[in-house]
């Protein structure tokens, strides 16, 4: 019982900190999307500002941006972590220098990986010079506009690069420890290699590899700078969106902001259950195993 | 998988992850980068060089992002020992809830969170402060750090801390001379990455902030997406300076661990 006392005692700090911050933020966000704001004579509770919200379809537009390159940068960057790292752990020898490499973007900030891939992508960045170099284009006007449109595959590229190597890091250590007569077994009873890796791998790396592509998805789903620097100019993404109307000098408009707010809490909410789902299984596995 | 496909994939991946950061250090060098050409005609130091002599308070912004994330890291580091020593002995039950609790600011839009408390922030006098930021922040690199340390902790198990207890180590003496060096590397990859996380921060540092606290990554943001030369020698001094304090940080954690063993990897 002391040591159950003593537990809690060192748990609550950091407890108390993120439950009141976290909780605090959301509860005043979903007030003032409420039309609460007593600090304008705003008092009176009204559904009106999500009814305008998803009548306007620049909402919907910006909903579907932010969900698509989301959406693409985790499914490709878990795809490719998963299929790299299943390279690396299957491979004859330690490779202790990739393992290293790999674990460099994790280090390298979003901010730092938009420089690189603006001047990669951009119209007379590295990508279009080298085409034109071997001659596969003749000027930089037959590139094609891959930043600031609607297409977001900037947005997708940045978010892609860093959930690469994330994804591959993560899985290294899963698949390492997947028992290397678990193969020997299948084959024995005639599986394929790939039948092994559907059959046998893939399940055993599933937990960890739903966490990570939630961790990866709400991140990607609701950052600002990324989108801000490389995203469309119209449909914008959620979070600028949202931020462009919080510092609108009509301070009316805020419950708008607080509205897109909400409406991201609530994606990302649900996702939580399911990421919460996913780790007590996790946690129970790791205890009756 | 076959052995040419293996190696057709590491190649593929390292030149994903390793090709953007040439090209990151070849561009803040690069003089005479005129549109079709693929290399620069000459080397230069120009950019490094306007950005820590020439730029107007580089050397104050510098330094007051290092304060600041040395804060939020030491915060960072010591309220994840706790959690992660916490988390150790709660019950399973325990354990499930606090970690749904503590994962939260990984899964919740911080935009949202952080534009929410604002107004809190500007009543309590927390925004446009030093103060205000470190709280915000904090909320962003804390998780990290109690995943780092709630891992270790698993990984160590209580026998260690039991041996010492044997052997007399109570107390303070206990921290100083058990718990400390079971930590080391956990404190080390903790405050490492808080400490990126915070020097990374943008957006929450300028809404709470108000553009008074001024950061390394609010001074460079607005560079971004200009000239190629200044933006990536931004970007590799911010590099520079992270790198540093990673030294920094392993020098001093690893000069109070001088004798013994460490057990366990960050």
């Amino acid at each position: 019982m002391k040591k159950q006392t003593k537990a809690i005692l060192y748990t609550m700090p950091a407890v108390i900190f993120i439950a009141g911050t976290i909780l605090l933020g959301t509860f005043l966000a979903i007030l003032q999307s409420f039309g609460y704001f007593p600090e304008i004579n705003l008092t009176k509770l009204t559904l009106k500002y999500y009814q305008e919200l998803f009548k306007s379809p620049t909402l919907v537009k910006s909903l579907v941006y932010s969900f698509k390159t989301a959406i693409i940068s985790t499914l490709l960057g878990v795809g490719c972590g998963l299929v790299a790292s299943y390279a690396i752990v299957t491979g004859p020898k330690e490779h202790k220098f990739i393992k290293r490499m790999m674990a460099l973007p994790v280090a390298i900030p979003h901010i730092i990986v938009v420089t690189i891939v603006f001047n990669l992508l951009i119209r007379t960045g590295f990508i279009s010079r080298l085409l034109i170099g071997i001659g596969l284009l003749s000027s930089f006007q037959d590139f094609p506009n891959l930043l600031l449109t609607s297409s977001g595959i900037g947005v997708i590229v940045v978010y892609f690069w860093k959930a690469f190597p994330y994804t591959m890091m993560v899985l290294y250590s899963v698949l390492k420890s997947i028992d290397k007569r678990y193969n020997y077994v299948s084959r024995n009873l005639g599986a394929t290699r790939l039948q092994f890796f559907f059959y046998v791998v893939l399940p055993l790396a599933k937990p960890m590899l739903i966490t990570s592509a939630l961790i990866l998805f709400a991140f990607s789903f609701s950052a600002y700078e990324v989108p801000y620097l490389l995203g469309a100019i119209v449909p914008k993404a959620l979070p600028v969106q949202a931020y462009i109307e919080y510092t609108s000098p009509i301070l009316e408009n805020r419950p708008y902001a607080m509205a897109i707010n909400v409406l991201m809490m609530i994606i990302t909410f649900f996702l939580m259950g399911v990421y919460q789902f996913v780790s007590t299984r996790v946690e129970r596995r790791r205890y009756y195993d | 998988m076959t052995r040419s496909l293996r190696g057709i994939i590491i190649l593929v991946s390292c030149l994903i992850v390793g090709g953007p950061l040439v090209l990151l250090l070849v561009l803040s060098m690069a003089k005479g980068l005129a549109f079709p050409k693929l290399l620069p005609s000459h080397m230069t130091l120009d950019g490094y060089r306007y950005l820590l002599i020439q730029y107007p308070r580089m050397v104050h912004v510098i330094i007051n992002s290092i304060k600041l994330s040395t804060i939020v890291a030491s915060l960072s580091v010591l309220l994840g020992i706790l959690a992660g020593r916490g988390l150790h002995g709660l019950s399973v039950r325990g354990r499930t809830i606090a970690k749904a609790i503590l994962v939260l600011p990984l899964l919740i839009p911080i935009v949202s969170v952080a534009m929410g408390l604002h107004i809190v922030f500007i009543k309590l006098n927390f925004a446009n402060k030093m103060i205000g930021v470190i709280i915000v922040q904090l909320v962003v690199t804390l998780p990290y750090a109690i995943l780092i340390f709630s891992d270790l902790f698993h990984y160590l198990g209580d026998k260690w801390f039991e041996q010492g207890e044997l052997y007399g180590a109570v107390g303070l003496k206990k921290f100083r001379y058990v718990t400390f060096p079971l930590l080391s590397n956990g404190i080390i990859s903790a405050f490492s990455i808080s400490f990126i996380i915070s020097f990374s921060q943008y957006f929450v540092t300028l809404l709470i902030g108000g553009g008074r606290i001024k950061t390394f990554a609010t001074e460079m943001f607005p560079f971004i997406n200009g000239d190629p030369l200044i933006a990536s020698s931004f970007s590799m001094i911010f590099l520079g300076i992270n790198m540093l304090m990673f030294l920094c940080i392993e020098v001093f954690v690893k000069s109070f661990v001088k004798k013994g063993i460490v057990v366990g990897e960050g």
